[in-house]
């Protein structure tokens, strides 16, 4: 599967609000259950894993992304996007705060690899997660995502 | 060849960025490794050269202390080459 093939146009938002991390994950989640990637319960489940294990997901800079086991509710391999209009802290001392969140959800253990290998290909490049945070559009942020895969 | 685990608390999502990273690092390095992912639990019993992992791990990960490398980017592919590099030099894999 390709980036896009997960990163569905309907799966973007951007400077969306929130109040806090858990509201940041939940919004980026909204999308998914919107889209019926996901049941309810799997938003809940990414938030626990946070909550279990640490704020481990900020991978980056500025970029979360919270995710949670396929039996948690996953329908189909997805992700979503969203970038945030005031940045939130998820208590990651290197990597807070943040301001770009995509919430991924894999309904088995391969078929998100080559996606996801796309995704790191594009985040790899220096200052994108800030061009993508400055995106005003949704469609600007698939450019990006498409220029750099 | 080396053998190495990238390791996440559910080995599902960081844990496969961080493999695709450390693979690129060590095609770039020139060396030959087998990179898995795995979740904590699952590497108890296999052999292996290097775990790398997040420092949110650190305390359920101490027994392998020695073969321990922390990744707080997971995308600055330069800086896990680097630190990989150290590692590898500190075990005596490479000169």
């Amino acid at each position: 599967m390709k980036l896009t093939d997960l990163l569905r146009p309907n799966l973007i938002a951007v400077n969306v609000h929130v109040k806090d991390w858990e509201d940041a994950v939940r919004e980026a989640g909204r999308l998914l259950v919107e889209d019926e990637a996901v049941e309810p319960r799997f938003v809940q489940a990414m938030i626990e894993v946070v909550k279990e294990f640490g704020p481990y997901i900020v991978l980056a800079p500025g970029f979360a992304m919270p995710h949670a086991k396929a039996e948690a509710g996953s329908i189909k391999t997805s992700l979503s996007l969203i970038t945030l209009a005031e940045p939130v802290e998820f208590g990651n001392p290197e990597n807070d705060p943040v301001y770009v969140v995509a919430a991924l959800t894999a309904k088995d253990h391969d078929e998100h690899i080559g996606a996801l290998s796309q995704l790191a290909d594009v985040l790899a490049n220096d200052g994108v997660v800030e061009e993508i945070a400055a995106a005003e559009t949704e469609d600007e942020i698939l450019k990006i995502v498409q220029k750099y895969s | 060849m080396l053998k190495i685990f990238t390791v996440c608390p559910q080995g599902l999502g960081s844990s496969l960025i961080a493999k695709i990273n450390v693979q690129k690092a060590l095609e770039k390095m020139g060396i030959e490794g087998d990179v898995e992912t795995a979740g904590v639990t699952s590497i108890t019993g296999e052999k292996f050269d290097l775990i790398v992992t997040v420092p949110e791990m650190k305390d359920s990960l101490e027994r392998y202390q020695d073969k321990l490398v922390f990744v707080t980017n997971f995308f600055k592919r330069d800086e896990i080459a680097d630190t990989l590099e150290k590692k590898f030099r500190e075990m005596g894999l490479i000169e």
